[in-house]
């Protein structure tokens, strides 16, 4: 059972080191972790990996993903330059951008989804 | 105090608030108390009581960031598991994606123009819907500060998770898509994160939005700079 954790994990970790591998041969502009990505995505789709391979680690991994955002949340907010970004100016530039992207994707989404007629349920 | 100690005592008590906070939400299933708000005011707090210095934090905590790279490959399986669907509604994604994109960067530079921000603020805020990867790149090769990139991207997704379900229940947005892609195209990781957490269909939205907006606007800035200068 541990040794097939173990295997899970290192699949992900080769797809990841194949994205750095790739990364400094084809000068793509996307980070290794995306290129990874898209190519266990292919491997996927062409059969080359089932989906039982790598299917117990990663859930684990993604159920647990906010632990991985509090380390960099929290060395922000230790950091002293978090006091030059809280003036109103750049917040309200935060905010009001954060919310015309929000709605600007869900209002066309919806548009979209009315316009064609059938709404997924 | 001898850093092997201290990287793993810093690793132990990342993942005590976590789990603690884990807890916490489970026991009384509350949405104010998500794990993510909880779990890093509670770091934040007890690494302000025992001082401990930006720098010494940071290191001891990369094996953190090395997961993170792990888990966005990880997230090939939601987009690989919902593919079928991705490539019945492939016109819809693209078209939020791109409106979502385009309007959150039209706010930030008629915003920028009417509070004269500064031209090095302003390449810092451009890429600040994007996974936090591709932020840096975009950030460097248009001359903004990587450190205030980092800061602003993990603001606007901090805002926009926070937001972003009260403006949907507000405006009576019930589409699963439109969640979905919204919180993927303005919160990148951390907005496919809490979408995975509300269905299927919604995290598959939310990581093909990440994975679209952050390879959309990787194309755009080229553009983006030639106007700038």
């Amino acid at each position: 059972m541990r040794i097939k954790w173990i295997f899970q994990f290192f699949i992900i970790i080769g797809f990841l080191l194949l994205g750095y591998g790739i990364e400094i041969v084809v000068p793509i502009p996307l980070p290794a972790s995306v290129i990874g990505m898209l190519l266990l995505f292919l491997f996927l789709l062409a059969g080359v990996i089932k989906l039982e391979w790598v299917e117990k680690v990663s859930s684990f991994h993604l159920k647990h993903l906010p632990l991985l955002f509090i380390p960099p949340i929290a060395t922000l907010f230790i950091s002293s330059s978090i006091f030059k970004v809280l003036q109103w100016d750049i917040m309200l530039v935060l905010i009001v951008s954060s919310i015309s992207c929000l709605l600007g994707t869900a209002i066309t989404v919806e548009w979209y989804e009315n316009r064609k007629g059938r709404r997924t349920k | 105090m001898n850093i092997v100690f201290t990287t793993v005592v810093y690793i132990l008590l990342t993942l005590c608030c976590y789990f603690l906070s884990l807890k916490l939400f489970y026991l009384y299933k509350k949405a104010w108390l998500n794990p993510l708000f909880t779990g890093s005011i509670l770091l934040v707090f007890l690494l302000l009581v025992f001082h401990v210095k930006e720098e010494t934090y940071q290191h001891a905590s990369s094996i953190f960031s090395f997961l993170l790279q792990l888990a966005v490959v990880s997230l090939a399986l939601p987009l690989y598991k919902q593919w079928q669907f991705l490539k019945k509604h492939y016109k819809k994604i693209i078209t939020g994606v791109v409106s979502g994109t385009f309007i959150g960067l039209m706010a930030v530079l008629v915003l920028s123009q009417i509070f004269h921000i500064s031209h090095q603020l302003l390449a810092s805020l451009i890429p600040r819907s994007v996974t936090l990867p591709i932020a840096l790149t975009i950030s460097d090769n248009l001359g903004g500060i990587s450190s205030m990139t980092i800061l602003f991207v993990v603001i606007s997704a901090l805002f926009s998770v926070w937001m972003g379900p009260r403006l949907f229940t507000t405006l009576g947005i019930k589409s699963k898509s439109a969640k979905g892609l919204a919180m993927g195209t303005s919160a990148q990781m951390i907005g496919a994160n809490t979408s995975l957490a509300w269905g299927e269909e919604e995290g598959a939205m939310g990581s093909v939005a990440m994975t679209t907006s952050a390879m959309l606007l990787t194309i755009v800035v080229p553009v983006i700079s030639f106007i700038l200068s």
